[in-house]
């Protein structure tokens, strides 16, 4: 049997930033075991961007933002083994059994001194609502459905309703509308995503949403048909008189996310670390990165004692998670117009006097220039996907190389539909130079299906 | 020329095709539906009822009871999980006891066993978690749990395994008496038997109409429920009825076979059998009744809320209501207002329409060789470490866990999927492997399903059904 000195179960963004940082202080003997052929978690449905703007300083897509992260891996000497499933974990006595069941080995037993569950989450289903009506087909949760139209190249339906105002809900209207589906409307208790989720995603495609608005009722035997919507009191109260139909075919749900903990101890267990969502649900993936690197600075510190370096490492990335959250906070409530540039995030005060713009709050030129060209002429990154020519079942994620006009969305999305390639290309591949004529290239954001490590039994 | 056809593919059919395949007898099933068990027997609690709810000496009470008893035979040939758990039946007022002694007496008259009235401190022991408003409660050790789905899938797997046809997506539409035999028309071809057995729950009434005016008229009665997570510790061991109160209908609690806990049902008329819509209302007088029950039922916990329809003789008095298993026409025996504890009595039941075929003249000569039990069949997961590397060696499958909340893999969906009565929907491996059935619902693993099902069936995603036709899971490829 194998012994280890650190297990960590799950290859998100939380696993591989802790595998990656124990590196970093020089823990070695360390496996990461992950349930799917490729790591990345969710990293690798979320082909949109806005990843990495505190961490990295720029806004990565998550497919992007995971390469970052496996790259930095591939530097470790972290044993990596996918497509394996853990199937017990022994607590009862030090070090703990891992069982775990893998493809390519079959039944594996290996020790640990340390376990990390870097589960993440799942979502609660809409069936847990319960939400009165029918139970046809066509409800998905909103994460289940990224799955499905990033990944999978399933399409859910063709005109969809959204539950849920978190960020999940958001991304998705925006995705579906790129895709080609009617998103009728947004809506939910309260509106909790980024406002620049608003401005991208809800506002820029004229989607209607509604806060303070729940579904009462579901339509349809077979196929989703419809739903009935209604206000919701602030006290959970339904008002019935305000109830209205909305035929669709498609509803998401993204209504909460619950911590998978399936694999954790029932009580708190010496040298065993919950580690991201699994632990508790955090907004971005930046702070899931850094509770990565803050639990390996925490085993870092049993076995380099009292290391100055160490506890100064350990002291900075906790002000900086409980800063990020202040932050982020702050930035839900501020109701002035937040540049997207860069991780200053400044908050842009603009007026218009006849024809004169006047911005303020910019601390750089180039917010100033972010600013100008939303007023006169916005511009958005593209992220969508492509075909493969030999896979059906697998999508491709793609970018545009740089922000495009509005305007040349929907043309480009048509052109996008078009292309096949072939299975494997490299990262930063220019699929379409110059497409459409919009200036900017259309590039792979790559695959990566992570390093075909060899775990050796003795 | 069949000897018999059994219409019906529920729990009343099955179990009917499953005890007549013994005998040298050539017998079709026919189901309307493109699965088995897709009607009352679908959607129901999978209790085992002791017998104490129906009135005395009722063809139902007494089915109960003895139907009860023998799912400890059916259990070990099937290898179908029971559990006799024993049950408990609250009341909290003086006037609900005399509803429990009620009970009590209706249990004796059937023939259950073990029933004692006990005071609240001993009901308190047995179930800590029970309201502690009661002031009596009525005992009873027979009170089981039984998987369903199993049950069904098994009985028709060993019906198949000695000779049983089973065609599905065959409605009958017309029955013909022909000298001596039936001719039966159907939307999928025309058949000639012998001896008809009428099991078509919802639709009995309409089928022994064809040969005879019916006596009995049959509607829809719909039942809701709760579904809760499954526990390290569940709440309950036991089933916790309740005396009714006030519109509380028959609602109840209980430990599923599978770890949850259920509670429900309503019982309200419905238009049509396809109604299987939840209510605000209904759903509404389950928190309420659950809660008072387990005062610590947390609804945090719920997975899931459905409805089943229970097809209820409506033309009769409430003190004349029961099972009918009735002689439509020489040859022609139908089984009629088979709802709640049809399931429990179905055994029974069965043995009562064989015992009428036989009167009408159905010869039973044994076969000389039949199968008489199931092999174990676990899931890949389920198996011992020997059994799973034994696995593995066959098929790398095994080792890819499609679902993770049931624990089910690609080679379990393959074996089922390639075997005598393959599934056509994703509700057909939900009930046959019980897979999007745990707390995410489906949430990872439809997407994979999708996929599999789309390659194993060589057809595009958006042919995959989520259970009848015209439920289209996806509406085909992205791009």
């Amino acid at each position: 049997m194998k012994k280890y000195k650190v297990v960590i179960i799950g290859a998100g963004p939380a696993g591989l930033s802790c595998g990656i940082e124990l590196e970093k202080w020089g823990i070695d003997n360390v496996l990461l075991i992950e349930r799917r052929e490729y790591n990345g978690g969710m990293l690798r449905q979320c082909i949109h961007d806005g990843f990495g703007l505190i961490n990295l300083g720029k806004s990565y897509t998550g497919p992007e933002f995971f390469l970052s992260l496996q790259k930095k891996l591939d530097n470790t000497r972290v044993k990596i083994e996918n497509q394996a499933y853990v199937l017990s974990i022994d607590y009862s006595k030090k070090p703990y059994i891992i069982k775990y069941i893998s493809e390519k080995r079959g039944i594996v037993e290996c020790s640990a001194e340390n376990i990390v569950i870097a589960t993440g989450c799942r979502e609660k289903p809409f069936s847990a609502l319960s939400v009165p009506g029918t139970r046809p087909a066509g409800i998905f949760s909103a994460g289940s459905a990224q799955y499905m139209m990033n990944i999978k190249n399933i399409l859910p339906g063709k005109s969809a309703v959204i539950l849920g105002l978190g960020d999940i809900g958001l991304i998705m209207a925006r995705r579906l509308m790129l895709e080609g589906v009617k998103v009728k409307m947004v809506l939910g208790l309260k509106m909790t995503g980024l406002k620049r989720n608003l401005k991208n995603c809800i506002e820029d495609f004229s989607i209607p949403y509604r806060e303070g608005w729940s579904i009462v009722s579901v339509h349809g035997r077979k196929r989703l048909k419809g739903v009935s919507i209604a206000a919701v009191s602030s006290d959970g109260e339904i008002d019935l008189s305000t109830k209205e139909y909305i035929p669709c075919d498609t509803l998401l749900t993204a209504t909460g996310l619950i911590p998978e903990k399936d694999l954790c101890p029932l009580e708190e267990t010496e040298d065993v670390y919950l580690c991201g969502n699994v632990k508790r649900i955090y907004s971005l993936v930046d702070q899931v990165c850094d509770a990565g690197a803050y639990t390996a600075i925490k085993i870092a510190r049993k076995y380099l004692n009292n290391s100055k370096e160490l506890n100064e490492a350990k002291k900075i990335l906790k002000e900086k998670i409980d800063r990020s959250f202040e932050e982020l906070e702050k930035s839900r409530e501020d109701e002035s117009f937040i540049c997207t540039v860069c991780p200053n995030g400044c908050s842009l005060s603009i007026s218009k006097i006849d024809d004169e713009i006047l911005i303020k709050g910019n601390k750089c030129m180039r917010a100033y220039e972010y600013a100008l060209s939303e007023m006169k002429e916005p511009k958005r990154i593209i992220t969508s996907t492509v075909k493969l020519k030999d896979n059906p079942f697998m999508l491709y994620p793609v970018k545009t190389s740089k922000p495009v006009k509005k305007t040349l969305i929907e043309g480009i999305m048509k052109e996008i539909r078009k292309i096949k390639l072939p299975n494997k290309v490299e990262d930063g591949y220019i699929v379409s130079k110059n497409i459409l004529g919009s200036g900017a290239d259309l590039i792979a954001t790559n695959i990566f299906m992570g390093r075909k490590d060899e775990v050796h039994e003795c | 020329m069949y000897d018999l056809v059994i219409i019906g593919g529920g729990i009343i059919g099955l179990t009917t095709a499953r005890m007549l395949s013994r005998y040298n007898l050539s017998i079709l099933l026919l189901e309307k539906e493109n699965d088995i068990s897709e009607g009352a027997t679908k959607a129901n609690s999978g209790v085992l009822a002791a017998g104490f709810h129906p009135r005395g000496s009722s063809l139902k009470g007494i089915s109960a009871v003895k139907g009860n008893r023998m799912y400890r035979k059916i259990s070990r040939e099937l290898k179908v999980p029971v559990k006799y758990t024993g049950s408990l039946m609250l009341a909290y007022s003086d006037e609900g006891v005399k509803k429990l002694n009620d009970k009590y007496k209706r249990g004796i008259i059937n023939g259950a066993k073990g029933l004692r009235i006990i005071e609240p401190s001993e009901a308190f022991k047995i179930e800590p978690a029970i309201s502690r408003k009661i002031v009596k409660a009525l005992y009873s050790p027979e009170t089981g749990i039984i998987d369903v789905f199993k049950l069904v899938y098994n009985s028709a797997l060993l019906a198949i395994y000695n000779g049983v046809q089973i065609k599905l997506s065959t409605m009958v539409q017309d029955i013909i008496c022909e000298d001596g035999h039936y001719h039966i028309k159907t939307n999928n071809g025309e058949f000639d038997t012998k001896f008809i057995v009428n099991a078509a729950g919802e639709n009995a009434d309409l089928i022994e109409s064809y040969v005879c005016s019916s006596k009995f008229i049959i509607k829809p009665r719909r039942g809701q429920f709760y579904v809760f997570e499954k526990e390290d510790k569940p709440l309950i061991d036991h089933v916790i009825y309740q005396v009714q109160e006030t519109d509380e209908k028959g609602c109840f609690i209980a430990p599923t076979i599978d770890g949850n806990l259920i509670a429900g049902p309503t019982s309200e008329n419905v238009r049509d059998y396809d109604d299987k819509a939840t209510s605000k209302d209904g759903l509404d007088k389950i928190e309420r009744v659950s809660k008072k029950i387990i005062p610590s039922l947390q609804m945090s916990k719920l997975i899931h809320t459905f409805s089943g329809i229970r097809a209820n003789i409506s033309n009769l008095e409430k003190s004349e209501k029961d099972f009918f298993i009735e002689r439509s026409n020489k040859g022609m025996i139908s089984a009629l207002g088979i709802k709640n504890p049809g399931i429990t009595s179905a055994p029974y039941l069965s043995e009562i329409i064989i015992k009428k075929l036989s009167e009408d003249g159905m010869k039973l000569s044994e076969k000389k060789e039949y199968i008489r039990e199931l092999k174990e069949d676990r899931k890949f997961l389920d198996c011992n470490d020997e059994e799973k590397k034994r696995l593995l060696k066959e098929d790398k499958d095994y080792a890819k866990v499609i679902c993770r909340c049931e624990k089910v893999t690609l080679g379990d969906i393959k074996k089922v999927l390639r075997g005598p009565l393959p599934p056509v929907s994703l509700n057909g491996l939900k009930k046959r492997l019980r897979i999007g059935m745990g707390k995410c619902q489906g949430g990872f693993c439809t997407p994979e399903l999708i996929e599999i099902l789309s390659k194993e069936w060589h057809v595009s995603p958006d042919k995959i059904l989520m259970s009848k036709e015209g439920s289209k899971v996806s509406k085909g490829f992205v791009k």
